[in-house]
């Protein structure tokens, strides 16, 4: 073996072990990083890397999107915008069996339209939905599995702090990755609420029914949701038609919410100031971790080993759609067991210069980075809620104490398989995820 | 860990205040953005330098968040490989890991405060219409990192000493 991809997989292996061992994702990336840095240049080099990096990543235009369209999340959490949505669905079909865990999917969906963090929407429905989903006597275990998938659906449906950090790692417009990922995400939508029906079907005692609403109650239902489906149109379709830039278009959210919160009496200074600090959290928590894949990635990038595998893929004439079955299955296993914001940083230097390298159907390079970035976002999402460590079954199972996590699981399997069914469908129509860049640019 | 108490007083004081200032300077920008933004749109004359602005304020926002986190404990790790490990155990290599991370925090606030200096020596300005001095901005960065080592810092007795029982 060629000595760049020894230096580098003993720098894998290296983090790997870091992290078994309980160090911080952030940590364990910032020291070997900066010892395989220190290898193959000098302690000098690295010391006066550290004098300015941090800083210019931090404050730098491209990445203020991800900071805005986390405050933006969390400003919609406090200022009630996802218990409207959830209303306005009850109020469509919440009388029918499994009606109410429809709801949560179909108000997740469109809450995603505000929030770009699969944690934070995990987080509002718990607080939103769930109170009202046990009362009816939904199965505690869907209900909650029900909320951990539809929070996965804010990474999927744009704005997505996943895909901005996809983009910016893999140097794609974002503005093209957030008109790809809307009709995915839509399927999305529509596959967990066919298992939703399936599973009823079979036991309505799953899911009760809500009780009837009046006319004059759903009415009400409906009104009150307006400003929120507007922001949300103005937010996607500020991108879509190229007039906000997806940083313009974050604080447009994010200036709308505030009012529309304020107006309502809903963010009083209370709900803001814990916005403001859950923001601070998710925000340093994500930097911290861009920091240290900067870092790793600095050394990665002195060792060429990506390049040179990436080449070396190419020449030995695999199968493309064999390549991308294992890079796929990689990110699953991976998924399973990692966090996956880590996960891209530390995997897209290596496997995006793979991918692109490959011949798929006539598609070009960049078609090739979208679709494959769509691709991500399936296996992505089956990490955030497969077991054994399912950050948004966490979420929701700190939230639903009561809640055995094994419970939350099973309930998680009819959509996981729903999740497999989407990803056969990206990998086998490249069109799903494409043809909506087309049409728009 | 959550059944533990994080350190309080002025420190967590200082953390909390710092982070909220940093959020207000992500609303900050926010509004700064939609006004520039309308501007542009009615009179083709957007705030100078509103790019500028925005990447220091986005800076300023994250970089304030930093020790906020820590104190919450909020970076990110994986216990699933180690829940068979008696608890006890289990904080003193988390403690462990908190003394490396004063260290890394403590050599970037460092090296940031080197950097900081030389910026301001050497009179760097970002690059644009309001080509405004940064050399302030990554000493204040030095201070978040400075702080966060403070912060883990103080953890660290308190993931030794066992938490109370109920």
């Amino acid at each position: 073996m060629a000595p760049e991809f020894v230096i580098a997989l003993w720098g894998f292996v290296a983090l790997l072990g870091l992290i078994v061992i309980r160090a911080p994702i952030a940590l364990s990336m910032m020291l070997v990083g900066a010892l395989g840095y220190v290898h193959i240049l000098d302690w000098t080099a690295l010391l006066n890397y550290l004098k300015s990096t941090p800083y210019h990543l931090f404050a730098n235009y491209t990445l203020s999107v991800i900071p805005l369209f986390i405050l933006m999340g969390a400003l919609a959490e406090r200022g009630g915008l996802a218990r409207e949505l959830f209303a306005a669905c009850n109020a469509l079909v919440g009388r029918r069996p499994g009606g109410m865990l429809m709801s949560v999917i179909g108000a997740s969906s469109a809450f995603s339209a505000i929030s770009g963090s699969s944690v934070a929407t995990t987080a509002t429905f718990g607080r939103a939905a769930l109170p009202e989903l046990l009362r009816y006597r939904t199965d505690p275990g869907l209900a909650t599995a029900t909320i951990a998938i539809g929070g996965t659906l804010g990474i999927l449906i744009p704005p997505s702090v996943i895909l901005v950090i996809y983009a910016i790692t893999t140097e794609q417009n974002i503005a093209k990755l957030f008109m790809a990922s809307l009709i995915p995400g839509l399927i999305a939508t529509a596959l967990y609420m066919l298992a939703v029906w399936l599973l009823v079907r079979r036991r309505p005692a799953l899911a009760p029914p809500a009780d009837p609403m009046t006319r004059a109650e759903r009415i009400r239902a409906y009104r009150e949701v307006v400003p929120v489906l507007l922001i949300a149109l103005l937010v996607i379709g500020g991108i879509y038609s190229g007039v906000f830039t997806p940083t313009e278009s974050a604080a447009v959210g994010c200036v709308a919410v505030l009012v529309v919160g304020f107006l309502r009496g809903d963010l009083t200074w209370p709900e803001l100031r814990a916005a403001l600090l859950s923001t601070a959290e998710t925000t340093a928590m994500i930097f911290a971790i861009l920091l240290g894949a900067e870092i790793f990635n600095a050394f990665l990038a002195l060792s060429q080993a990506p390049d040179l595998l990436a080449l070396w893929v190419t020449e030995q004439g695999f199968p493309p759609y064999g390549v991308l079955a294992v890079l796929l299955f990689t990110y699953i296993v991976l998924g399973a067991v990692m966090d996956e914001l880590a996960m891209l940083l530390l995997t897209l230097p290596v496997f995006f210069p793979v991918v692109t390298g490959l011949e798929f159907g006539g598609m070009n390079t960049e078609e090739i980075g979208i679709w494959f970035g769509m691709l991500v976002l399936c296996v992505v999402g089956i990490g955030l809620t497969a077991p054994p460590i399912g950050l948004n079954v966490f979420v929701i199972s700190s939230i639903a104490r009561q809640v055995p996590i094994a419970a939350i699981y099973r309930g998680v399997m009819p959509y996981l398989a729903m999740d497999l069914v989407r990803l056969g469908l990206c990998v086998a129509f490249p069109g799903l995820s494409l043809w909506l860049v087309r049409v728009l640019t | 860990m959550s059944e533990r108490a994080g350190p309080g007083g002025i420190l967590a004081w200082a953390c909390a205040n710092l982070a909220l200032a940093g959020g207000l300077v992500l609303l900050a920008i926010s509004f700064l953005t939609v006004v520039s933004g309308t501007l542009r749109y009615f009179t083709s004359q957007p705030i100078r330098g509103d790019f500028e602005l925005v990447s220091i304020g986005s800076g300023l926002g994250v970089l304030t968040a930093l020790a906020y986190t820590g104190l919450k404990q909020g970076h990110i790790m994986v216990d699933s490989f180690t829940t068979f490990l008696p608890a006890r155990l289990n904080a003193v290599i988390d403690a462990f890991w908190h003394v490396v991370w004063v260290v890394v925090m403590g050599v970037i606030a460092w090296r940031m405060t080197l950097g900081g200096i030389e910026a301001m020596g050497n009179g760097s300005r970002t690059i644009g219409l309001l080509a405004l001095p940064y050399g302030w901005a990554i000493a204040v960065g030095a201070l978040c990192f400075g702080l966060s080592a403070l912060v883990a810092l103080a953890w660290i007795p308190r993931l030794l000493t066992p938490p109370p029982r109920h």
